[in-house]
């Protein structure tokens, strides 16, 4: 038995706010993309509306999340590979998804039921992910938290060329 | 010359709206060799622009402005400034972008989009947009500016944009706005203020170290 005691952890996002815009750098199997992506939480309905779009303001695609169950809502004919989308929505589902009541490995890790750990710093903040897939993994760093948002988050999907680096431009 | 700014929207965009209120509608040749005549003596263009991305179901707009610079020598610098940093340069067959410090270079030969994108451009600048048979095209007169509304014909622009609405300037022929519209309610609008026509562009600007 665990001598740490359960715990519950806030998800990366929102964090006292409901709008987040980042800047992102995405590599799509050996392609390089930047782009936006906007984080739009509804509180009375409790769900996500996640947009990825290009600096001119091209809409790329969109996703939807609610119940920690996130789906493609729109796709332009820019970004059509249902793999890439698949991969994307998965990382980007775990800076929103709700995280349940979790048992620590140590001080500062924890497990979830669903076997993605986490590792926080001093004051509760998510500083990496790390789960596994069957034949390979994501891992998540999340840096530099500014009231309660991570300024930088940079996923490392292990065995396949997708990665991702985000930069927060602002938050509302 | 000024009429380059409607080949950047194209990167972005295309349209099937019909005048408003009062604009009538003109013969699109007539208003081509208007503009050729009235811009002939432009060499250059610089002017800041304020972009607007507007999410209507999501009742969130994304802005950001910057400064953009072309020469006669079909050398574009489209740079992003506020609130992210994103540089756009084509010179010579060549299309770079920089972001966070880091330059990607295309031989625009080589890239279908990216012919495409500067094959758009360089009709705007010779005038040639307007009869471009990617794009089926409308023009209207208004009290001060003329509408010219582009629809796309070719599945590759029909997938990310279904129209664009440019708004040209009656007393100089430059473009004022650009607005660009994706489906639904999605739609992105530029707004080219504080113009400068003619002014020495240095070659650095057309340059990405």
């Amino acid at each position: 038995m665990s001598k740490y005691r359960s715990h519950e952890l806030s998800s990366p996002l929102p964090g006292n706010y409901t709008t987040a815009l980042y800047k992102a750098k995405i590599e799509v199997f050996g392609s390089f993309f930047s782009g936006l992506i906007l984080f739009k939480y509804n509180v009375d309905s409790n769900d996500y509306n996640i947009v990825l779009l290009s600096e001119v303001g091209l809409t790329i695609c969109e996703f939807y999340s609610v119940n920690n169950t996130i789906e493609v809502r729109k796709a332009s004919s820019l970004f059509q590979s249902k793999k890439a989308q698949g991969i994307l929505a998965e990382d980007l589902a775990l800076l929103i998804d709700r995280i349940p009541l979790i048992k620590p490995k140590s001080e500062s890790t924890y497990k979830s039921n669903k076997g993605i750990l986490y590792s926080t710093s001093s004051d509760d903040h998510i500083q990496q992910i790390r789960k596994r897939r069957l034949i390979n993994g994501i891992q998540v760093e999340l840096e530099n938290y500014n009231k309660g948002i991570p300024a930088q988050v940079h996923f490392k999907n292990k065995g396949i060329g997708f990665s991702m680096k985000l930069k927060l431009i602002k938050v509302s | 010359m000024k009429q380059f700014l409607v080949g950047l929207i194209v990167l972005f965009i295309s349209l099937h709206i019909k005048g408003q209120g009062s604009d009538k509608p003109i013969s699109v040749d007539a208003l081509q060799q208007e503009m050729l005549e009235k811009t002939k003596e432009t060499r250059s263009v610089s002017c800041d622009f304020l972009q607007q991305k507007q999410m209507q179901y999501l009742d969130e707009v994304i802005a950001s402005s910057g400064k953009l610079y072309f020469d006669k020598k079909n050398r574009l610098r489209w740079e992003y400034i506020d609130p992210f940093e994103y540089l756009i340069v084509i010179n010579q067959g060549t299309f770079i972008i920089e972001t966070d410090g880091q330059k990607s270079e295309y031989d625009i030969e080589s890239n279908k989009m990216f012919s495409q994108i500067s094959e758009l451009i360089i009709s705007s600048v010779n005038g040639t947009v307007f009869t471009d048979d990617k794009f089926s095209v409308e023009a209207f007169e208004g009290e001060k500016q003329y509408l010219v509304y582009l629809e796309p014909n070719v599945d590759e622009l029909k997938g990310v944009i279904s129209k664009i609405k440019i708004r040209i300037n009656k007393s100089d022929f430059s473009v004022d706005q650009v607005i660009m519209y994706e489906e639904q309610d999605d739609f992105t609008e530029i707004n080219f203020i504080n113009k400068q026509f003619n002014e020495v562009l240095p070659d650095h600007l057309f340059t990405v170290k």
